[in-house]
């Protein structure tokens, strides 16, 4: 499995969540065909860690899909989410890398919210405005190759934070080696930035909810879930790899947003 | 509602209390009222969307009183009358005529540097129709002028339709910020159905498209976090810049694209949201209610309060501030 560089930015920030996060993460117990699948031309890891009990960890997920088309591209996509539970209403950690092809990537990280934000102001400043996360997105944004990137879903445009960085890094056909610098510069830097942000405000923000308040919120997240953040992940895997291997990742991926 | 602050920093420090500053410009209300008023002379250089340009030359209330030249017409101002217009004359008798003092319909600064206007409408009883609000602020700077203008229009809880906004906010004369918008109401998150009724099958993706495609735009993000999660997913949220030497070029996209696809999405919001009216609950209610006066007074606390102060006079932007919060329903603090 040749190295790729996206891919290592993904492992260098799941090294460091499980090291900052400690005990709050139980081990894996994701059986060995998932957590590597595939052959030759399709390739992939889905690995699952659930929180601990009395932490504020739902769970935390790490996936890489590889796949080579006939026509010799690869198709690379890689993701690491970190879902908080009903103990707390910070913004749950969202990272997806989309590459397809040398020398352009989608690059998708947010502070993922959990509220209705313009009903809650005093949440977009406390999680968004205190937090200066801005700043990172701001870096990113001004590397000349970055452009936004326009989701065709209104649905997931509409769920994204004020912060989010939605970029899709364009460096032309024969410019592998730049987006290769970016990536290990830049998206790098900043999505570590926002990683430490989310550690340091975010995992350990116990907040007090009456219970229904809890419970909508847990709710929302469900339906988050469930219309967008899973399908997103899952969407591609029956047209990367046989349908027997994805249904198997499908399943584990499913078990992990429902709590299974 | 959403300034840049690239374009505050020019902004002048804020002016010692004029003599002239509350100078009530002469008023000539007939046409824009409905109602008999004692005839008074010509009203003072009309910025107003409603009124008609007039000449430089007005009565001056007072010996030492600057006269501000008429702020040169500009095809912003021009693109945004014709939209008033046109929401005036569909919504009709749903909108009571405006109430505003004179002194806010039209105000200046001592300094006879900036020149505003206000011109706000109440929804009649028993229409959806909240307010409707259009206003203009032109302030002279060092290298050139800044000038804004804004129409909102904002429905009561008798239907949970979205809000209009265009704000258009221009700096020098080869770059303007639009902000163009169909402010939803409720969670999109969990309504996937008001997505799909006042955003998918109105194809307001496609007005979006139309402005972000051309060449000289280029995302604009507000300094306002709250102001970025307050717009919906087809928002126009553009800084259009046609580089130095640009004019033309810049006069001829905003009567020619921007004027096309605000004219369209005004369109789509009155015949789908004008018009709307939807049963709701009592909770649905006071959620509703809640998210708009949230909103409003978001809207105004990051917009005006922060930069009416610093192009007038205190007690000039205060009045005026005044009048915005009696629209928005904001308790004065």
């Amino acid at each position: 499995m040749p190295r790729l560089a996206h891919r290592e930015v993904m492992l260098a920030l799941a090294r460091e969540a499980e090291a900052r996060l400690g005990g709050a993460l139980l081990p894996s117990e994701v059986p060995a065909e998932v957590t590597c699948f595939g052959d030759g031309a399709a390739l992939g890891s889905v690995d699952v860690r659930r929180g601990a009990p009395g932490s504020s960890i739902d769970f935390m997920l790490e996936a890489w899909f590889h796949r080579i088309l006939p026509t010799g591209t690869a198709i690379d996509i890689t993701s690491l989410i970190i879902f908080l539970n009903g103990t707390t209403d910070a913004p749950h950690f969202l990272m997806e890398l989309i590459q397809g092809g040398p020398a352009s990537l989608v690059v998708l990280l947010d502070l993922f919210p959990r509220r209705d934000l313009p009903l809650h102001p005093d949440y977009i400043d406390k999680y968004y405005g205190a937090t200066g996360v801005d700043d990172h997105r701001r870096s990113i944004t001004r590397v000349p190759e970055v452009r936004p990137y326009v989701s065709p879903s209104l649905l997931v445009r509409s769920l994204w934070s004020p912060t989010a960085v939605v970029v899709d890094v364009q460096c032309g056909e024969k410019n592998g080696a730049v987006l290769e610098e970016i990536v290990v510069g830049q998206v790098a830097t900043s999505a570590m930035a926002v990683l430490g942000v989310w550690l340091e405000h975010c995992v350990a923000s116990v907040v007090e909810m009456e219970t229904a308040e809890r419970e909508s919120l847990v709710a929302r997240d469900k339906m988050i879930s469930t219309t967008s953040v899973k399908p997103n992940l899952s969407a591609n895997l029956p047209k990367m790899f046989e349908n027997d291997v994805s249904d198997r990742v499908v399943a584990e991926i499913n078990k992990a947003f429902l709590g299974l | 509602m959403l300034r840049p602050e690239h374009c505050l920093r020019l902004l002048p420090p804020v002016a010692t209390p004029g003599l002239a500053a509350s100078a009530a410009p002469f008023c000539c209300p007939l046409h824009r009222r409905g109602a008999v008023h004692q005839f008074r002379p010509p009203r003072a250089p009309a910025l107003r969307l409603g009124g008609k340009p007039s000449s430089a030359v007005r009565a001056s209330a007072g010996p030492d009183a600057a006269v501000a030249p008429a702020p040169p017409e500009m095809p912003q101002r021009e693109v945004a009358r014709a939209l008033a217009e046109k929401a005036v004359a569909r919504l009709g008798p749903r909108l009571l005529p405006s109430a505003v003092p004179d002194d806010v319909a039209e105000f200046r600064n001592g300094a006879g540097n900036a020149v505003g206007s206000l011109d706000v409408r109440r929804g009649a009883p028993s229409s959806s129709i909240d307010f409707m609000l259009e206003s203009t602020l032109h302030c002279k700077v060092p290298n050139g002028a800044i000038d804004i203008t804004s129409i909102l229009i904002f429905l009561n809880t008798m239907t949970d339709a979205p809000h209009f906004l265009l704000e258009l906010i221009q700096g020098s004369s080869t770059s303007i910020v639009v902000i163009l918008d169909l402010l939803p109401r409720k969670d999109l998150a969990l309504h996937p159905d008001y997505l799909q009724k006042y955003y998918e099958n109105t194809r307001m993706d496609e007005q979006r498209s139309k402005i972000e495609e051309l060449p000289q735009a280029r995302p604009y993000r507000s300094p306002s976090l709250f102001v970025r999660s307050a717009c919906s997913p087809t928002a126009v949220m553009v800084s259009i810049d046609c580089g130095q030497g640009g004019e033309g070029t810049l006069e001829e996209i905003v009567h020619g694209q921007l004027a096309a696809v605000s004219k369209e999405v005004l369109q789509i919001w009155l015949e789908c949201c004008a018009d709307s009216t939807a049963e709701m609950d009592d909770a649905e209610r006071d959620c509703l209610l809640k998210r708009d006066q949230i909103v409003r007074s978001k809207s105004i606390e990051v917009d005006l309060t922060a930069s009416l102060p610093r192009m007038f006079d205190p007690d000039v932007s205060s009045r005026v501030i005044s009048e915005i919060r009696k629209a928005f329903g904001v308790q004065e603090p």
